[in-house]
């Protein structure tokens, strides 16, 4: 176990000098949008796109967390507090993922315009929520990380936020108004995505992973539903589905990654009892999900079934 | 919690199949007697809002609870801050070189007090059979009300040889512990139980069991101590059937075989030890677990506790131990394991927000700079 | 009001059958427990039964102590006995008697596998006998 003395510590440190988690710099992780097609057309709104760079980050966290699983519980468990922050991008650079990443944002991207969606991406605020810190109970932290954010977002005349995962979702739309007295009108991706089609069956069944936060704080599960269903694609539902939904083990990665993996495994031997094809809309149920077997982010088999 | 503890869980692949089989046998039949029985929602509500009263003036109900029973015949009623306190009360009434039949108890663990009666010098046995075989491994229980489900058959087996218990199967063995703890309960001098919900009325204990090993215990023996932690005071009889009826259905086995309604009678001498150990002195965020009616069921379904049982935790384990371990204050680290998924709250039949707990304890031990080192 | 009365036997007979009691209708519940009974079955008048759960409430500190010791625990159950719900029927045993009891199936226990077993350690049958009235008896499905 790592100790979440210095988890929280480093968590802290890092937001403070970068903005995010990793101590990343912003440039390294924020660049799904170079060379992006449909830049021409978003332009000046106070609807912003909000990544909240977790997708971004995740390949990042991915490979950090695959250190720290090695070194957990051996003696190299205790070298690592010492480990410098900054260099640490190099070290993980984790190419191909963060382009797959980085694809799965622009994929969502497209589909809001698609969907016919009016909004605008700005990337210099485009920030990390802060999750992390409230999660670890260090309010403080996170409320002066959430006043900075909030603050930047209403310099800009941001009004209207998509948002694209779950975490961030729920700590925008339900947290910031209490921490950092913002009212955005905060809206998930698949709460806007309407395709008015009525498409035929695609061919494809899914066994749906439904992130907690969707399932239980913004009880939002049947959205994804309802693209499906006008998409004509068909799933099929587990006892822990929705309100009921299994949780991926991700939040404890950076206490005891391998505890993370073992309740990983069992979810995903749950899901893929069904047979199908399983699907998840959560960058991090995503990298812990698939290391047993195939699984996709939603976002890729609704921009499939679009573009078809 | 010893963090080593948690990579045992991880490695002892019986604690999670134990688990996902009592999950697979038992959430259909919760949510059958949930759909069956409509009344079981509303008995909660009515039990959770008793309860808030009650501990919103427990110096009164504690008094009033005590009174209850005080002028009753054949009853000695004490009061005990602490586990420390409780085990000298038990030690002077029980003495040494007894035979003690326990029905299973919580609050005992949480004072260690069969244990401590061995130490005394006396012979005390866990009557239910999930207990007995934990007993016999020197392990704590691992579920709540499913002490044993980490054993196979076959490691029960080994273990009840212990006592010579003889056989392979389940049927065998739950044969062979009866006519074994027959014995010891036809020859029993004190009876010891905990209680499921007390009434502050009428004085009356209410537990409820599907052995009969609790019947057993409180009724053959000449004299019987129950253990009554003060979050079980409720203001009535009714209150306190509503609450055993829902701690059986929210674990599945329902209706329970035995509902016990204990009282001081002829014929018995009756000891009640109210226990506070911390629960007066539980800070304000604490207060909704002490509603807690301790189904387990936040436990079974918790994906974290489904690897590493109720390693995760101290006395209690599992998301509901996260904030019991507040109260007792005996908090550490391990509500860092928890990923504040939601599930417990989701199935809990009190609803308790225990995700809000645990960040609360988070919380608590970050701002006091709490968090130790490794 | 016969109809309502035969309802809730019916539907209590199907609850104690679902929770694995043997159920007997009888006209004379004195006369056919003779044929029940053996040595090591305990016989007693229940004061209540709640239709809905099956739960049955009996009186007396000897009742109890010989009801858990016995192999085969033996309730006679009669019509003005049964009651719509479990609070209904706690209230009904408690006016009738101060030291009661609940018993709603043979003893049994899961803590070995889950696998269930009857007969832990109480009785390893738990049997209700139903008296009834001559004209009700025919109603009962
Ligand atoms: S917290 Fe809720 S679900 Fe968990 S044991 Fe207590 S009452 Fe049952």
């Amino acid at each position: 176990m790592y100790h979440p003395h210095y988890v929280i510590r480093s968590i802290e440190q890092n937001i403070k000098n970068t903005g995010n988690p990793l101590g990343l710099s912003r440039s390294q992780i924020n660049t799904w949008w170079e060379g992006w097609e449909g830049w021409k057309k978003v332009g000046e709104k106070d609807t912003m796109l909000f990544t909240g760079l977790l997708y971004q980050l995740t390949p990042y966290v991915d490979k950090l967390v695959d250190y720290l699983y090695k070194f957990e519980n051996t003696f190299l468990e205790k070298v690592t507090r010492f480990m410098p922050k900054s260099p640490l991008g190099i070290l993980l650079k984790p190419q191909k993922e963060a382009e797959h990443f980085n694809g799965i944002v622009r994929k969502i991207a497209d589909s809001l315009i698609k969907s016919g969606i009016d909004f605008c991406y700005k990337p210099e605020l485009d920030f990390y929520s802060g999750v992390l810190l409230y999660d670890m109970g260090d309010d403080e932290g996170f409320t002066e990380h959430s006043l900075f954010v909030a603050e930047k977002l209403r310099e800009k005349g941001i009004k209207k936020l998509i948002t694209i995962d779950p975490h961030t979702t729920y700590v925008l739309r339900e947290l910031y108004p209490e921490y950092a007295n913002a009212e955005f009108e905060v809206k998930n991706y698949l709460e806007i995505l309407d395709f008015k089609s009525k498409k035929e069956n695609e061919n494809i069944t899914l066994t749906l992973h439904d992130p907690c936060y969707y399932g239980r704080y913004l009880e939002i599960s049947d959205e994804s539903r309802r693209i499906l269903d006008s998409l004509g694609i068909e799933y099929k539902d587990i006892r822990n589905s929705g309100k009921l939904t299994s949780c991926c083990g991700g939040p404890i990665e950076s206490i005891s990654p391998k505890l993370t993996k073992e309740v990983a495994e069992n979810r995903y031997d749950e899901l893929s009892k069904t047979g199908c094809e399983i699907a998840t809309m959560c960058p991090i149920c995503l990298v812990n999900l698939r290391k047993f077997g195939e699984i996709k982010d939603i976002s890729e088999i609704i921009w499939g079934a679009v573009n078809a | 919690m010893r963090e080593e503890d948690i990579y045992k869980a991880i490695k002892n692949r019986s604690i999670r199949a134990g688990i996902l089989r009592t999950w697979e046998n038992l959430h259909n039949a919760v949510e059958q007697n949930i759909e069956r029985y409509r009344f079981l929602k509303e008995y909660a509500k009515d039990v959770k809002m008793a309860k808030l009263e009650v501990f919103s003036d427990y110096d009164r109900w504690t008094e009033k609870a005590m009174k209850s029973i005080e002028s009753r015949n054949k009853c000695s009623v004490y009061y005990a801050e602490d586990g420390k306190e409780a085990r000298k009360i038990v030690a002077e009434i029980v003495g040494r070189d007894k035979i003690i039949v326990k029905a299973k108890s919580m609050v005992s663990e949480e004072i260690q007090l069969r244990e401590f009666l061995q130490e005394i010098g006396n012979e005390v046995w866990e009557t239910d059979l999930g207990e007995l075989i934990v007993q016999l491994a020197n392990e704590k229980p691992m579920h709540v009300l499913a002490p044993a489900i980490h054993y196979s058959e076959r490691q029960a087996a080994e273990l009840l040889r212990k006592v010579g218990v003889k056989g392979y199967t389940a049927a065998e063995l739950a044969e062979g512990v009866r006519k074994f703890m027959r014995q010891k309960f036809l020859l029993a001098d004190v009876g010891i139980s905990g209680c499921n919900a007390f009434s502050a009325k009428t004085g009356r204990i209410f537990l409820v069991e599907n052995e009969g090993n609790i019947r057993l215990s409180t009724t053959l023996p000449k004299d019987y101590i129950a253990i009554v932690s003060i979050d079980k005071i409720l203001p009535s009889d009714e209150l306190c059937l509503k609450l055993v009826i829902l701690q059986a259905a929210f674990l599945g086995t329902f209706p329970p075989a035995y509902i016990n309604v204990n009282e001081p009678v002829e014929g018995q001498r009756m000891h009640v030890i109210f226990l506070n150990n911390g629960r007066k002195q539980a800070p304000e965020f604490l207060k909704e677990q002490l509603t807690c009616i301790k189904c387990g069921r936040c436990q079974i379904e918790c994906p974290i506790f489904q690897i590493t049982g109720s390693l995760w935790g101290n006395v209690y384990g599992g998301p509901m131990g996260m904030g019991w371990s507040g109260i007792l204050g005996e908090i550490g680290y391990e509500c860092f394991l928890s990923s504040l998924c939601g599930k417990c709250k989701e199935v809990c039949p009190m609803e308790i927000d225990m995700p809000r707990i645990i960040r609360e304890l988070r919380k608590m031990m970050v701002r006091g700079n709490n968090l130790g080192e490794v | 009001m016969p109809n309502e009365v035969l309802e809730l036997l019916n539907q209590l007979i199907e609850t104690l059958k679902r929770n694995s009691v043997e159920v007997y209708i009888s006209k004379d519940a004195e006369r056919d427990v003779e044929r029940l009974k053996s040595e090591d079955s305990f016989i007693c008048n229940a004061l209540s039964i709640a239709a809905d759960t099956g739960i049955v409430f009996f009186g007396g500190f000897e009742s109890r102590k010989n009801s858990a010791l016995a192999e085969h625990h033996i309730a006679i159950i009669r019509r003005d006995a049964v009651c719509k719900n479990v609070i209904e029927a706690y209230n009904l045993a408690i006016s009738k008697s101060n030291v009661i009891f609940a018993t709603s199936t043979a003893s049994k226990t899961g803590d070995i596998e889950g696998k269930l077993i009857w007969g832990m350690h109480g009785p390893k049958k738990f049997t209700v006998v139903l008296e009834i009235s001559e004209e009700l008896y025919g109603g009962i499905a």
